[in-house]
């Protein structure tokens, strides 16, 4: 039974992220591999670049002018008489010593990298290993997880975002199929269970966020940074500590 | 000779006179450094992107630095700057996004770096050869936001200007992350369904 590739793509979970990367709402892990998506995938850029559209449309229209400082002209005016043009950044990254299983790896998803000299899979799992990627002070969590052929999470919801990129391989969900540049999302309002594909297996990187948690009025972003994902035996279950 | 430029309030129309748009004025600092164009844009959106960035709790002292800045980068910038991608205001809008990302979060926005050999390049599909004229372009992008529900258009203005992921915006309103998302995504639908607006977007 050949599996389609589907269009779940145009999702409300999908757009909505896709939005926020547009709008600078997400965090870098977050921002990383929607970034990564975005390199390998036109339709996702379009939606994106729609909503730059209306964030520009949003600036010139819908927000009411605060006027500058009296100096302020002024001093840029003087400031471009200068005519300082600086040169692009050269993304010149020097990954090496990567497995081979995780493909080429776009230039968002190899600045984090360049820094490992050497790269080891850890078990978290029967079948599934994973590599944390260190992003220094993120409250969102990435790590690139390979799974073996056939294996399956069981059914299971997120207290908060979980961001999936196929690398390698193929990840079967909801009977749909999804490869690599293909990115999968699910929040807390979606109960999942995904599968890595039969033949190949998958190799991901996983964004995952903890939950928004409210405490107080109008208070915001108190998320709790103890989530952790354990697979044992093909299982998985999401532990929290609060 | 560049013709004064001013501001688009159609206040000149009926002398003939053919006004640069944003768009002109970035292209003109691009090519020859024009600094009546550059005086003309800082005039029209340092105050907005100050507007836009206070909104998102920027202290308004920080916001005019952060505002000056944003207009010095796109000085620095024009030459790169496309029309065929993007309207003047849209590219405006992402280098003050990135200004302000910097600034509340402390890392860089992380951009898709076209020049990756990985990057996957658009079909080959005709770019609207048939361009709208600029009046129904602005008019078809000026109506987006006043064209939409009440309740989607709060929506789109909360996530844009409060710097806040969908799920703090559900925690805050109470409203649910379900209705939230499919609101944003009918309105994304909408405006991209838009017949003048479907030849500005892809």
């Amino acid at each position: 039974m050949a599996l389609d590739h589907k269009e779940e793509q145009y999702g409300d979970t999908y757009q909505s992220l896709l939005m926020a990367y547009a709008f600078g709402v997400l965090d870098r892990a977050q921002s990383l591999v929607v970034a990564a998506h975005l390199t390998l995938s036109p339709k996702a850029r379009a939606l994106t670049q729609a909503c730059e559209h209306l964030a520009g449309a949003l600036l010139e229209k819908d927000c009411p002018p605060a006027p500058m400082s009296l100096s302020a002209k002024d001093r840029i005016m003087a400031a471009i008489t200068a005519d300082i043009c600086p040169n692009k950044a050269c993304s010149d990254y020097n990954c090496q010593n990567l497995p081979e299983e995780l493909g080429n790896l776009p230039h968002p998803l190899q600045e984090p990298m360049q820094g490992c000299t050497s790269f080891t899979w850890n078990s978290v799992g029967k079948g599934f290993a994973a590599y944390d990627i260190a992003l220094g002070d993120c409250a969102s969590k990435a790590r690139f997880m390979k799974v073996n052929p056939g294996l399956k999470t069981p059914e299971h919801c997120h207290g908060g975002l979980e961001i999936t990129l196929v690398l390698n391989g193929a990840v079967i969900e909801n009977g749909a199929l999804y490869r690599r540049g293909d990115l999968l999302v699910a929040d807390e309002t979606i109960t999942h269970s995904s599968q890595a594909c039969p033949q190949a297996g998958c190799v991901c990187m996983v964004v995952t966020s903890a939950p928004i948690k409210l405490t107080g009025i109008k208070s915001l972003l108190n998320p709790f940074l103890n989530f952790k994902i354990f697979y044992d035996c093909g299982a998985s279950c999401v532990i929290r500590s609060e | 000779m560049v013709p004064k430029p001013t501001p688009r309030d159609g206040s000149d129309i009926a002398s003939g006179e053919a006004l640069p748009s944003f768009e002109d004025m970035l292209i003109a600092i691009g090519k020859e450094r024009n600094k009546e164009s550059f005086a003309a844009l800082f005039d029209y959106f340092a105050p907005r992107v100050k507007s836009f960035l206070m909104k998102a709790g920027i202290s308004e002292a920080q916001a005019d630095e952060l505002a000056q800045e944003t207009m010095l980068a796109v000085w620095q910038r024009a030459e790169s700057y496309d029309p065929a991608k993007a309207r003047a205001s849209t590219w405006i809008y992402t280098v003050a996004r990135n200004k302000r990302v910097d600034a509340l979060r402390k890392v860089k926005y992380v951009e898709v770096d076209q020049d990756d050999p990985l990057y996957v390049v658009e079909d080959d599909r005709a770019l609207a050869d048939e361009t709208l004229a600029k009046s129904e372009e602005e008019e078809a992008l000026d109506n987006l936001i006043n064209s939409l529900p009440e309740e989607q258009a709060f929506l789109i203005r909360k996530s844009f200007y409060e710097d806040k992921p969908h799920a703090a915006i559900a925690a805050e309103t109470g409203i649910a992350l379900g209705t939230i998302k499919s609101r944003i995504r009918l309105a994304l639908e909408k405006l991209r369904g838009d017949e003048k607006v479907k030849k500005l977007w892809p």
